[in-house]
Order: C-alpha cells, then structure tokens, then sequence
C-alpha cells in the first residue's frame, strides 16, 4: 500500500513536469561589432531578463518629444548589452522602423543592426511560444 | 609734537588695515576659482540659465584654469555671434537659434564623455534639448551620442 502511493506520487510528478513542457530555444544576447561602428545584436528579453549575470539587456523603445515649433520629434531606439558589458544602441527616425519598435511585446525575441554613424537599419521581432519562460523565472533548457 | 604722533600712528594704522584688507581678497578670488566645477550654461536667448546637468551627477570634472578659460571663450564667441546674427538682418532676429542650441547640446555630450556616465533622467534632458534643434543639426548630435555610447565613451541606457 505504502509502495503504491510511492509510486503514484513518482507518477504524478513526471505527468505534471510534461504538461509544462514544450519546444523552448533561449537566445543570449550576442552583439557582433564590425570595424568601422556598425554591427549587429540578437537575444531574446527573457533570457537576458533571466540570465546569470546582472549585466544583460536586449530592448526596444520609442520617444516623442515636443520641438518647441508646433511638432514632435519622434525617434526610436534599440539596445543591448552582452555578458561582457559590450554595451550597443541604434536610433531611428523612420516612421516604418518606429512602428516595428512600438511592436514589441514581452517575451520577444529581438534582432537589431546599425550603420556606422548609429543608426538603426534594421529590427526584427519575433513573439513566439519558445521565449516564453517555461516557469515564471526559469528560462528553459531545450527540447525534452 | 604729541599731535603728529598721534597722525603718524593713525596713517600707519590704516596702511595696516588696507594691506589686509586687499590680501584677504585675492585669497578669496583665489579660493573660489577651485571650489566648485564651473556647470554647462545655456547662452541662447540672451541669458546665462541654471546648470544644466541634474543634481544626480555624482562626479564633476575638476576645474582647472585652462578649462575656465576654454569655456569664458566659448561663451564670449557664443554672444559675439549672437550680435553678430542680429546685426545683420532684421529677419535674422526670428530664426530659431539653433546654432546655440547646438553648441549647448555638443557641451553637454562632451561632458558626459568626460564624465563617462550619463543617468536616465540626464539622457532625457538632453533629448529634450536635441528635440528642439533643426533636424540637420538632431541627427548631428544623435550620431555624436551614439558613437559615443558605442564606442563606450558614454555609459547609461535609454
């Protein structure tokens, strides 16, 4: 009786441990600089939200500020900082990268480049269910 | 006899008291030249405003004689041109001044490099001001600041 319960518990435990499973693929930033400014960076907010070291950040955003003359001055940016504290940032001012910028949800995987002079010229998002945490606070490990 | 003593001692006394008096002066002028780190002051609109920077910055670059002379040049330039713009034209009075504006905006970014930190609420200060200039002249000091901050000059986030 005693050994049945053992082994319902044991049961249970790996039934509960696969109804949370799923495909997972946590991306690190990783920031790749080229010689004359420009580069490029990738990660997903998850991991770097969650990773090991205090230090990593992969991120999106958007600015709008009064110019004094009637207008507004909207602009947009996108960071991140890698486990070596390589720290990177583009901006923008295209009304189409802005829009992409303002798309960005929680567990987005982003990837982002620039030109020499800082400049963003490209964004890429991408919001599906493998960056999401497989725990609240755990990244994932992989296919199981 | 007793009366030109008395004058004699009187205009010594005094002699006395004005050497003091210029001496302690030029210690105070020279005391107050190192106090304090001169702030980033804003020329435009014919006035010297507050320090720029937020009460936050936890470091300031040291004054040195050579930096105070740097930035009285650069103000007295900053003025001269001002006149010089007003001078020339009556229309010139009503065109944005950007050119202030910029010079402000491109000391600040050199300060922060100085500095090597810029905070949140720095970082938006500045996009403020850099929201006002022309968009030659954002996209100018946008490229200086992420250069910067690429180049690891600058440290923050926005």
């Amino acid at each position: 009786m005693k050994t049945g319960k053992i082994i319902a518990v044991v049961v249970l435990s790996l039934l509960s441990s696969f109804a949370v499973a799923g495909y997972v693929q946590p991306q690190s930033v990783t920031v790749t600089l080229n010689g004359d400014g420009s580069g490029s960076a990738i990660g997903d907010m998850v991991t770097a939200r969650f990773s090991d070291n205090d230090v990593e950040v992969i991120g999106c955003g958007t600015r709008a500020y009064d110019d004094g003359a009637g207008g507004i001055y909207r602009w947009g940016f996108c960071q991140a900082t890698d486990a070596l504290e390589q720290q990177v940032i583009c901006n923008t001012e295209n009304p189409d990268l802005l829009d992409i910028m303002a798309s960005t949800s929680d567990y987005s995987f982003i990837t982002f480049s620039w030109d020499a002079g800082g400049i963003c010229n490209h964004i890429g998002f991408s919001t599906q269910s493998f960056y999401i945490p497989e725990h609240a606070g755990t990244p994932g490990r992989g296919r199981r | 006899m007793k009366t030109l003593s008395a004058l004699v001692l009187f205009q010594t006394a005094c002699i006395i008291f004005l050497l003091f008096r210029f001496a302690g002066d030029s210690a105070a002028m020279r005391l107050s030249a190192g106090d304090e780190p001169v702030p980033v002051m804003r020329v435009y609109s014919g006035e010297v405003a507050a320090p720029a920077w937020h009460e936050s910055t936890q470091v300031s670059p040291p004054l040195d004689e050579q930096r105070l002379r740097r930035i009285i040049r650069e103000e007295l330039d900053a003025r001269s041109h001002r006149g010089a713009v007003d001078a020339r034209s009556p229309m010139a009075r009503n065109v944005p001044d950007d050119t202030h504006r910029k010079v402000f905006v491109d000391q600040q970014i050199e300060y922060f490099r100085s500095v090597g930190r810029i905070s949140a609420e720095e970082m938006n200060d500045m996009q403020r001001e850099i929201a006002k200039l022309d968009p030659a002249g954002r996209k100018d000091a946008m490229s200086r600041l992420m250069r910067a901050m690429n180049s690891g000059e600058i440290r923050g986030q926005l």
